[in-house]
């Protein structure tokens, strides 16, 4: 007596393979779980030199919390978010709650003055130092711009706090 | 030969097709009447037994429609698009579908307006929050919020993409954004079981695997790919794989076979099965959202099963006729989404090209001949296509298919016993990971990618000809041997013709004009320069790219259909600076990086042109081309203009690329009077954030005698010049100068 045809056999067996194999990787990645990370991890790419600029990027965009990112046809946005509400925001979230009250002369200021600004790190810092010592004192806040590593962006988000004399 | 009998509803759909695509054209043609006419005209004809002129009156009048149907009907009187632009005010409205979220602290959705500053409007929105805490929104929820109302804008360049024609096409004609915070939910609907259904199955998957992994199931199965990371996104596309991660045939044909097997064995009859299955199908449609693609194989599954479920053969061409028809009519702008097109074309060309047994070599020729239905569609859209796909497909379809099955299989589980949803999740781990290894295989495959010029209308239809008579001459060599030949003939003319006409930008230009386009690319310069001997070099500047990725969507597709592959030389004026948005050389690479050190022995000759370099930091350079010259000053400092002037470089110039967007203190008197230029050139963002081009900067171009040209209201400047006469266009304002450059001859 044939209770059951072939192809229904093989179904119930098939999807009992495919809970059972189930079983088998989520015991393996609980046991290995180290190995599984790095195979999850197999085709995402340490960041190479283009995308360490997206990388920086993202950093800004973090700051910024304005700069819009997307994948195509998302070529929109020439919006953004009204530049009160961005400079607001960059002190909220920049992690440096000790933002001078007062602004800094960037043509006096010492560099640990100018690491605590939004947006300024060390390394910046001490690139607009070498920038002052080599090229003279900046002729304005524009002027910023000719330190390495300080766009639009970071020049605007600075002229709040900054003054040059 | 086409037996249009066995499909009677093909020459509609391409009828009103046709009405849609010519709509802007045909509109002014009376299109009501010329229906009107042509529907009484096919009644008169059938009744007079005149059939073939009835059918023509038929097509005429359907056509009519699609113009009907493809012409935007005007704005209502109420409509926010009515509204002064930009504005910031209070805005109610209601959630309508979804929210996106495009990006780390970022949300995008669509919001049909139901007033604005208290009075009542109506319209629908792109809403984008940034930053903040936005509140949990679903759909159908309805939000009020101070947002900044703006026209959308996109950047407007010689075969770019036009992003407010997009938005326009799906009936957006304001763009507004906001804080995060400032929106507050007026209710809090429970969100629609479609809602819920979707987000509990990529919670499931959330919670199973880790977080790539269950972003690729979450694309495969409900084509959510949001959160899948861009790096295995651009492997899928390079490898030609893409597909699978939208929902489409694949998927719908998956879930009703999957339902109609698990059914017909449970012994449930033959036509209880099929009617299981189209519900599922519907269900499955209705879950995952009204993408074209979405919508035409459901459609065609619900004929298909609809079919079986009355004992009658389906013809899927009909079946596909009628897909489009319904989607057409219900919304004709999917005409022009590249979703719409490839989904189409894809399964045309499955359908009608012949494939031979056998396993592999059947799958192959599927591949095959989706790839060759859409290669005009990915050209036209995205300047590329995958010639490692069809390779690609045979590993790849085999195991999404494999994960889509147990992914479906957990999906539903999840909602009845979760632990047995996490099992299935765990097996179709392996399998994912095995996809993703073929996908980035496959694309670490050299020129596994090509990118062209986007072909143009002519090659397209050639294109479609050739293919089309090549199937038929295909068809006809058994009993007409003789005509065969002709046809295929006919066929190799059509597709030499397709290739010749698509390969057409990437041959050499008649030498002796030098063309320097400005691109529209917001604050910050892109310049293509196309010597007079031919190739092309780019000039990036402006650190502030304000969109990451601004430079590389519009800078890489003006080149690539320019037929410029390949860079003769990059300079980028800021060498050091933050490498934002800059032009990905993945993409377009280039033979040379030119910086101060590339000018150190003096001008160098390019292509039949003297580029000098009148600054080092940052990299200011001079072109001079018969009585022509061009002076690029993209971030030159107010220090860097008055050393200049104070050195006497030789900054006079015909053309200035005006420094640093038109900023307040840019462009000084003395510089202005130094460089006396008859054309300026303001590379500026429009309603960028910095307030550039400064009104007293303008003034200041002007009174040195320039006539200004600006990005943001000309889009991307054009100048071309033989060494004699310049000529300046603005793409977008459609500006246009003429100037004698030699004052001795009249030209």
């Amino acid at each position: 007596m044939n209770l059951y045809t072939r192809p229904q056999l093989a179904l119930v067996l098939g999807f009992a393979l495919a809970a059972g194999a189930g079983y088998g990787v989520a015991v393996w990645r609980r046991a290995y779980p180290d190995l599984a990370g790095r195979l999850e991890q197999f085709d995402r790419r340490a960041p190479r030199d283009a995308s360490a600029g997206r990388a920086l990027a993202a950093l800004t965009v973090e700051t910024n919390a304005a700069e819009p990112s997307d994948a195509r046809p998302g070529l929109e946005q020439r919006e953004r978010a009204p530049a009160a509400g961005r400079m607001a925001n960059a002190r909220a979230r920049g992690g440096r709650s000790d933002v001078p009250p007062e602004p800094v002369d960037v043509n006096r200021a010492s560099a640990e003055e100018l690491a605590r600004l939004p947006g300024i790190g060390r390394t910046l810092a001490a690139r607009i130092i070498e920038t002052r010592d080599a090229g003279g004192p900046f002729a304005s806040v524009d002027d910023l711009r000719r330190v390495p590593g300080l766009g639009h962006g970071r020049v605007e988000q600075l002229r709040a706090h900054v003054v040059s004399e | 030969m086409i037996r249009w009998a066995r499909m009677p509803l093909a020459p509609l759909a391409l009828a009103f097709a046709a009405g849609i695509a010519f709509a802007p054209w045909l509109s002014a043609w009376q299109p009501w009447t010329v229906g009107a006419v042509a529907t009484v005209a096919t009644a008169m004809l059938a009744f007079a037994g005149r059939i073939r002129a009835a059918t023509l009156a038929l097509l005429a009048a359907v056509i009519a429609a699609g113009v009907i149907r493809g012409t935007p009907p005007p704005l209502p009187a109420d409509h926010v698009a009515h509204l002064e632009a930009p504005i910031v005010a209070e805005v109610e409205g209601t959630v309508v579908g979804e929210p996106a979220r495009p990006g780390r602290g970022r949300l995008r959705m669509l919001l049909d307006v139901t007033r604005v500053a208290g009075q009542p409007r109506s319209g629908r929105i792109q809403l984008s929050l940034f930053g903040g805490r936005p509140p949990d929104l679903v759909p159908g929820q309805r939000v009020r919020g101070e947002l900044r109302l703006v026209r959308p804008v996109g950047f407007r360049n010689p075969g770019g993409f036009d992003y407010a024609a997009y938005l326009a096409r799906r009936g957006i004609h304001v763009a507004a954004t906001a804080r995060g915070d400032a929106l507050t939910g007026l209710d809090q609907p429970d969100a629609a079981w479609r809602t819920r259904v979707k987000r509990t199955a990529l919670a499931a998957m959330d919670g199973a695997l880790p977080p790539a992994s269950a972003a690729l199931l979450g694309g495969l199965l409900l084509g959510e790919r949001t959160a899948l990371p861009p790096e295995i996104q651009d492997a899928f596309r390079m490898a030609g794989v893409y597909h699978v991660l939208a929902v489409s045939g694949f998927n719908v044909a998956l879930v009703a076979a999957s339902v109609l097997a698990v059914l017909t064995l449970a012994r449930v009859g033959p036509r209880a099965a099929a009617l299981g299955a189209g519900i599922a199908v519907v269900g499955f449609a209705v879950v995952v959202g009204p993408e074209p693609s979405v919508v035409r194989a459901t459609v065609m599954g619900v004929l298909v099963l609809g079919a079986r479920l009355l004992d009658r053969e389906a013809s899927v061409l009909n079946g596909l006729a009628f897909a489009g028809l319904a989607i057409l009519v219900a919304r004709p702008t999917d005409l022009f989404d590249p979703g719409f097109q490839l989904s189409f074309a894809a399964t045309l060309g499955i359908i009608v090209m012949p494939h031979p047994h056998g396993t592999i070599a059947g799958a192959l020729s599927v591949s095959l001949a989706a790839q060759l239905a859409v290669l005009p569609i990915t050209l036209a859209h995205f300047n590329q296509f995958s010639m490692i796909g069809p390779l690609a497909n045979l590993g790849a379809v085999p195991l999404a298919a494999g994960a889509t099955v147990l992914g479906l299989l957990g999906a539903s589980l999840a909602f009845v016993v979760p632990g047995m949803a996490d099992l299935l999740f765990n097996a179709a781990w392996p399998i994912l990971l095995g996809l993703r290894a073929v996908a980035a295989g496959a694309a670490a495959v050299p020129g596994a990618l090509v990118h062209l010029p986007a072909p143009s209308g002519l090659a397209i239809i050639c294109y479609a000809g050739g293919l089309g008579l090549t199937l038929a001459a295909w068809r006809q060599r058994v009993d007409q041997p003789r005509r065969a030949i002709g046809t295929a003939s006919a066929a190799a003319v059509l597709l030499a013709g397709a290739v010749g006409l698509g390969a057409g930008p990437l041959l050499p230009r008649p030498e002796g004009t030098l063309r320097i386009s400005a691109l529209d690319v917001g604050d910050a310069d892109a310049i293509v320069i196309e010597p007079p001997a031919g190739g092309a070099i780019l000039v990036e500047g402006g650190s502030g790219a304000h969109r990451l990725d601004a430079m590389e969507r519009v800078v890489a597709p003006f080149l690539w259909n320019r037929g410029v592959l390949r860079l003769a030389a990059l300079a980028r004026t800021q060498p050091e600076a933050e490498a934002t948005g800059r032009t990905d050389d993945r993409q377009i690479p280039a033979r040379e990086i030119w910086t101060r050190d590339s000018f150190r022995d003096g001008p160098r000759l390019a292509g039949g042109m003297l580029v000098s370099a009148v600054s080092g930091a940052p990299l200011i350079l001079r072109i001079d081309y018969g009585r022509a010259s061009f002076l690029l000053a993209g971030d030159a400092s107010v220090a860097t203009e008055r050393g200049l002037v104070a050195a006497g470089s030789p900054v006079g110039a015909t053309v200035l690329l005006a420094p640093r967007h038109g900023a307040r203190d840019s462009s000084t008197p003395a510089f202005m009077r130094a460089v006396a230029p008859t054309v300026a050139v303001v590379s500026v963002g429009a309603r960028g954030a910095h307030g550039h081009p400064d009104a007293e900067t303008l003034a200041r171009l002007t009174a040195a005698g320039a006539r200004v040209f600006r990005t943001d209201r000309d889009g991307a400047v054009l100048l071309e010049t033989d060494g004699r006469v310049l000529t300046v266009a603005g793409f977008a304002s459609g500006a246009r100068e003429r100037y004698c450059l030699d004052p001795e001859q009249d030209c």
